[in-house]
């Protein structure tokens, strides 16, 4: 007590970093808005429709799960807005609103807030909850807007990776197109410049390290490229069709279903690219970044336990010729 | 004589010296008789040295090293230990020749091969006087050298500092002294010096009086065991209500409860915040962003090591490497959620020096 | 041993507390690979639950005589018989229901409900017990096991109790009109989930439903499923080790085959 008034006496350190969680998560929210633009130009008004259901229902279920479970609020860090719009990015824009709910109320819900909440989830809630929605409304999971024909008539079209498929015979759209994301596909992920500019927000903000989504990308790059014979132009196709950049920078890279050490997110970035590339080239599915995703958030508490970094100065214990341990 | 209440909270038997305000040396000091090592180091001892840099620890158990020890460096840590003070800093543009004496005479006396002076780069003023050091005519051999290190907490920290300046690791539960190196605090240096010069004992030491709510922020000299109060008024009082007042650095020192209590022979600095500064970060839940992992200088993971104190696994505590961590608090400071990971690692030593018991 | 119940306790402990799929966890097989339509689950549940009855009497008339060290073989001998006979007769007289069963209906024989059930009861206790445990457990079995699959068709399918001739057809040609399950008011405007119907929605389910029997059995102060040691263990109400003090692996230690 000085003077009679009280003092704050707590346990070092004395000094913070001005971070917080909820201005990570709003970095990433703005990361997300020019592709929610792009994506808007793109398949018309009800892009916000949707995007707006699984927001206000994430939130929404975020809130009563943790008052039904009895546990302190936490809508306010704003993770349930981030999953609610990556969930409405991995959905095409026709997708009746209340599968989109069903969807968002799924990964708030049983992939987060059941493990634990916010930091506990084994994997990301978006990819289950999208995976999910392809098994249980498969038609409605597969039925593709053309761009810019919201203006007029919608018309459905094929994805560009379903056309290199061979599962439909429509012509591709030009590279140009692609960049600027004029082409069929889900809400969020056909404008690569949107993603790209978005990514690289990321990375300068801090918010997410580069090495995730260059291992991913990379390692499908070189994939490609040498299963495509080294044609740089199917390789370009492979780079921007699909939801690969849109995985890369804003799924694969969430906290708590990413390693944390340098070394081991470089190989969870390889596992997902090698993922991605083999359900691509053999498997029926012309999209594999969502379930190589999957896969690889499963396996990284293993890849962390196998890598976990040597505490400072530890010294490898020299074995003698019987192979005891000096 | 009587109990006087420390810092820490601890109450210790104390004398109470009233004082003359005269200053005067007494005529029984007089500079020691140093011929052979064991000569130098009864005198440190009988100067009461402790480690000044923050640590506390006596100086003459770290340089009575056993010969077997092979110890060829000596590493002088002028790298200030924690933002806000700035005493060593002084210490090298005020006690400069003090400083030369010492590292020529440690050199000398306890035959190290090497010394290395580390500092910081943000004060190129002291990189200057510490070159002049370096570079003097008695260092024939070009023994004595000095580093630049990068400004970046905690540099001053005993087992950074050896990895910096030699490239060495200090292994888990080991001392400098099992690589080769003696660190000592370019403060403690100079001390040595003068003692051996005059005589006089460990009775009077600097410090960094700073923070937000002190009116006249300075580094002063004051008799040990005096009063935070006094050297408070001293400084021209409170320029704002303080909210937090600490012992030592922001990082790693100690919030007191009161002015009342007396300074100790570590203490380098005072600090007190005003209320925007102290205000406490809210907490919420960790969300496994991995910042404290990517700021531990020991690259052990917090994250990791909260969960398993959690379940109270002493082996998983064990093979984290707990011990290891020395509660620098750049774990906290990065985290973003807020989380008091410190008190964590404390309450996580705790929990594996008692199941480990069991 | 575990303390003698009543015969009313030793049936009404079957349904809730120590239900064989949601509480001890046993035959978990069928149980997500049955349950994709309610009459499919109920024709294995009561299928299961006269193999379980029988060979509970059978097992506990013989306890006796059979020697310890080769009632294993002994217990699959019988249940093993009964699930023939079953077999057979469903393949007689209930025919769409063996074809919809498959191959599950003869894993009857390795359904852990079974062989726990004999090896941790009947062994040890009089006929009538035996029996009346088999029919508790057979009940719990059944009902959970339709529990299950009616979440998994309503949700998956959009149908209850679709292809209900299968069983009806039992009782005669045409029974209740004709009556083959309904499909739900709302599959015209909303599509199932498929997901129910899959794997993935069966293991979902499976949790959810077995959280839900952890809370009523809580209510109950019966202590939750935990997630080791002897409190998990299936036998654990009739652990003889348990009721000591002691756990498995202690006595393992001493050389024992357990």
């Amino acid at each position: 007590m000085v003077d009679g008034k009280k003092l704050v006496v707590s346990a070092s350190p004395h000094l913070r970093t001005k971070d917080t969680t909820q201005r990570i998560m709003l970095d990433v929210v703005i990361a997300l808005i020019p592709a929610l633009i792009a994506a808007v130009v793109l398949f018309g008004p009800r892009v916000l429709a949707v995007t707006a259901t699984t927001v206000i229902t994430a939130v929404l279920s975020e809130f009563a799960a943790r008052k039904v479970m009895k546990r302190h609020n936490t809508i306010q860090d704003l993770s349930a807005v981030v999953t609610g719009l990556i969930l409405a990015f991995n959905l095409p824009v026709s997708i009746p609103l209340w599968m989109a709910a069903i969807g968002s109320f799924f990964a708030i819900v049983v992939v987060k807030q059941m493990f634990g909440g916010i930091g506990q989830n084994f994997a990301n809630p978006a990819i289950v909850a999208r995976i999910v929605l392809l098994l249980s409304f498969g038609q409605a999971m597969g039925n593709w807007t053309a761009p810019l024909s919201w203006k007029t008539d919608a018309v459905s079209t094929a994805t560009p990776l379903a056309i290199i498929g061979g599962e439909s015979t429509e012509a591709l759209p030009s590279l140009l197109d692609m960049f600027l994301g004029i082409r069929g596909g889900c809400i969020g992920e056909t404008c690569s410049l949107a993603l790209i500019v978005g990514g690289i927000y990321l990375m300068a903000r801090k918010v997410i390290s580069y090495k995730i989504p260059v291992a991913f990308i990379g390692t499908v790059a070189v994939i490609m490229l040498i299963a495509g014979k080294f044609d740089l132009e199917f390789l370009a196709y492979e780079l921007m069709g699909g939801g690969l950049l849109l995985g890369a920078f804003f799924m694969a890279t969430d906290y708590s279903t990413s390693p944390i050490k340098s070394n081991a997110k470089i190989v969870f970035g390889v596992g997902c690219g090698l993922l991605t590339c083999v359900i691509r080239l053999f498997a029926s599915l012309p999209e594999g970044v969502s379930f190589a995703i999957l896969i690889m958030n499963l396996l990284v508490p293993h890849i962390e336990t196998i890598m976990a970094p040597k505490p400072f100065g530890t010294v490898k214990e020299k074995k003698t010729k019987e192979g005891e341990a000096k | 004589m009587g109990d006087v209440k420390l810092p820490n909270g601890v109450m210790s038997k104390a004398v109470t010296i009233e004082s003359d305000g005269e200053m005067r040396l007494w005529e029984g000091i007089e500079p020691p008789k140093v011929e052979t090592k064991e000569d130098f180091i009864k005198a440190v001892r009988a100067s009461g040295l402790v480690g000044l840099g923050g640590a506390g620890f006596p100086t003459h158990i770290k340089l009575n090293f056993p010969a077997d020890k092979n110890i060829d460096t000596l590493i002088i840590n002028a790298a200030e230990c924690e933002p806000y003070i700035t005493v060593d800093y002084r210490e090298c543009m005020e006690n400069s020749w003090d400083i030369l004496s010492s590292v020529y005479t440690l050199k000398d006396i306890l035959g190290f091969k090497r010394v290395v002076i580390a500092a910081e780069d943000n004060k190129p003023e002291a990189f200057k006087v510490l070159k002049n050091i370096a570079d003097h005519k008695d260092d024939v051999d070009d023994e004595v050298q000095l580093m630049i290190l990068e400004s970046k907490y905690p540099q001053g920290a005993e087992k950074m500092m050896v990895q910096s300046a030699t490239g060495r690791r200090v292994p888990p539960g080991k001392l400098p002294a099992d690589v080769g190196c003696v660190v000592l605090n370019v403060t403690s240096a100079a001390f040595i010096a003068r003692y051996l010069k005059t005589g006089k004992p460990l009775v009077s030491r600097s410090l960094t009086v700073d923070g937000s709510a002190i009116a006249n922020p300075k580094n002063v000299r004051v008799p040990i065991g005096t009063n935070i109060s006094d050297i408070i008024d001293f400084c021209g009082g409170f320029k704002t209500e303080p909210c937090k007042i600490l012992t030592g650095g922001p990082m790693m020192g100690l919030a007191i409860v009161g002015t009342d209590l007396p300074v100790l022979k570590q203490n380098n600095a005072i600090l007190a915040f005003s209320k925007d500064d102290a205000v406490l970060k809210p907490e919420t839940d960790c969300i496994r962003c991995g910042r404290c992992a990517i700021a531990c200088p020991m690259s052990l993971m917090p994250t990791n090591i909260v969960r398993a104190a959690k379940a109270k696994d002493p082996e998983a505590l064990k093979q984290l490497g707990i011990t290891v961590c020395m509660e620098c608090g750049s774990c906290a400071f990065a985290c973003p959620a807020g989380k008091p990971l410190v008190q964590h690692m404390r309450l996580a030593k705790a929990i594996l020096r008692e199941e480990g018991n069991k | 041993m575990a303390e003698k119940k009543s015969l009313g306790k030793e049936f009404t402990k079957g349904l809730i507390a120590e239900n064989p799929v949601f509480r001890l966890v046993l035959g978990t097989c069928p149980t997500l690979a049955v349950t994709t339509s309610v009459v499919n689950a109920l024709g294995m549940g009561v299928s299961a639950m006269i193999v379980l009855v029988c060979s509970n009497i059978v097992i506990s008339l013989l306890r006796k005589v059979i020697p310890s060290k080769v009632r294993i073989p002994a217990y699959i001998v019988v249940i093993a018989s009964f699930v023939t006979i079953v077999q057979m007769i469903v393949k007689a007289f209930v025919p769409a229901l063996d074809a919809a069963l498959g191959v599950f209906l003869p894993l009857i024989v390795v359904n852990c409900i079974i062989l726990g059930r004999a090896e941790a009861f009947a062994g040890k206790n009089s006929v009538i017990a035996s029996a009346v445990d088999g029919l508790g457990m057979g009940v719990g079995f059944t009902v959970a096991l339709c529990l299950m699959a009616s979440v998994r068709e309503i949700l998956g399918a959009g149908t209850f109790l679709a292809g209900a001739q299968n069983l009806l057809v039992l009782f005669g040609d045409n029974v209740l009109g004709g009556f083959n399950g309904f499909t739900l008011p709302w599959t015209e405007y909303l599509t199932p989930m498929t997901v129910f119907i899959l794997a993935p929605g069966g293991f979902l389910t499976f949790g959810l439903l077995m959280a839900c029997a952890n809370k009523l059995a809580e209510k109950k102060g019966k202590p939750k499923a935990g997630l080791g040691g002897c409190q998990a263990c299936p036998m654990a109400k009739n652990c003889a080790l348990l009721a000591e003090g002691k756990e498995c692996k202690e006595e393992k230690k001493e050389g024992e085959t357990a």
